[in-house]
């Protein structure tokens, strides 16, 4: 039989204990960096009623509160996009005059549709859950997003994004 | 650090009074501010005569590795002093700038392999960077303290050890 000697046994023990103290101290620091408790915006927000948007209108009044815009189709659908650019993450514009989104940072462009066409963009905007409350108001869900893709219509490859009132 | 707070209501103010109402501080920030630029400069233009002057090569191989940490110490320094004026310029430079860590490896919610540990938004490393998943004040207070006191620490020992290497290894880049 192999015994383990008491010096080597409080030998193991010692530097075993210091180990373990310092790889348990970098998990603390590390998980110490991921706040639990965050004070943003919630991903749940109502965004008025139906009634409040005209047919074939781009809204961006909840562009600097939320970075979306509520776009009322002409037949009278909706549809909530995300104004996060898809190249690098800045906030892009609703520019009516030429009804185009438009991102300041690198000059992407996307047409009303959010579909991008000019500028280093890789794929059009994102969408959100737009549905609408009890009460008949437009809650906008940022927990659930219909990513864009290269080449595709959200439309109709995400025909949940559309809202028909 | 006397007249600065890096919270979001204040800390462009702050540095609109630095620049309009505090006693030289117009100077202070603008000695600051281009001798930040200078830095990353001269640390080129350094980096450059090391190497068109073969100084990497043995024996001084393993100050060339410190040097490249000290670079990228730098640039960290610069990246994290950006956010600091929360002006429009330094907000979307973060924004674009740790967005990238969205696309690392695992670590990052859109990056390859992710999903085999459920990295998501709310826990990848953009997260820890910036305390949150948007640029707001948890993002502002952490730029601060890594500008101010994290990185110049790590920096400090990184300098010490490169300034005593040039020195036992005989001189900077001149022959051996």
């Amino acid at each position: 039989m192999n015994f383990l000697s008491r010096r080597d046994f409080l030998v193991k023990l010692g530097w075993g204990g210091i180990i373990a103290f310092l790889v348990g101290s970098v998990a603390a620091t590390v998980k110490f960096f991921f706040p639990r408790v965050l004070f943003e915006s919630p991903a749940r927000f109502t965004v008025g009623k139906p009634e409040d948007y005209s047919f074939g209108k781009v809204d961006a009044s909840y562009k600097d509160s939320h970075r979306i815009c509520v776009v009322r189709k002409e037949d009278g659908s909706f549809f909530c996009v995300s104004l996060i650019c898809t190249h690098l993450g800045c906030t892009a514009n609703w520019k009516p005059s030429e009804g185009i989104f438009h991102c300041a940072c690198h000059g992407s462009k996307f047409d009303r549709m959010g579909i991008n066409f000019a500028g280093p963009a890789p794929r059009p905007l994102d969408r959100f859950k737009l549905d609408h409350t009890p009460e008949g108001e437009l809650i906008v869900d940022k927990s659930v997003i219909y990513k864009g893709i290269f080449g595709m219509n959200s439309d109709v490859i995400y025909p949940q994004s559309l809202l028909k009132v | 650090m006397f007249y600065y707070r890096p919270s979001v209501a204040d800390a462009y103010w702050d540095m609109k009074d630095l620049e309009f109402t505090v006693r030289f501080g117009l100077l202070l920030r603008n000695i600051h501010r281009w001798a930040a630029h200078l830095m990353v400069i001269t640390i080129m233009l350094h980096m450059f005569r090391v190497f068109m002057t073969g100084s990497y090569k043995p024996p001084r191989e393993f100050n060339w590795v410190l040097g490249v940490v000290l670079l990228v110490l730098t640039l960290l320094l610069s990246f994290t002093g950006y956010l600091l004026p929360w002006d429009q310029l330094g907000f979307w430079a973060i924004t674009v700038g740790t967005n990238m860590a969205r696309a690392a490896p695992v670590i990052g919610h859109e990056g390859p392999l992710g999903e085999l540990i459920g990295t998501t938004a709310y826990n990848d490393l953009r997260f820890a960077l910036l305390g949150g998943s948007q640029v707001g004040t948890n993002a502002l207070l952490r730029a601060y303290v890594w500008h101010c006191i994290g990185i110049p620490i790590v920096a400090i020992v990184f300098m010490a050890v490169h300034f005593w290497r040039v020195r036992k290894d005989g001189g900077i880049s001149g022959p051996l």
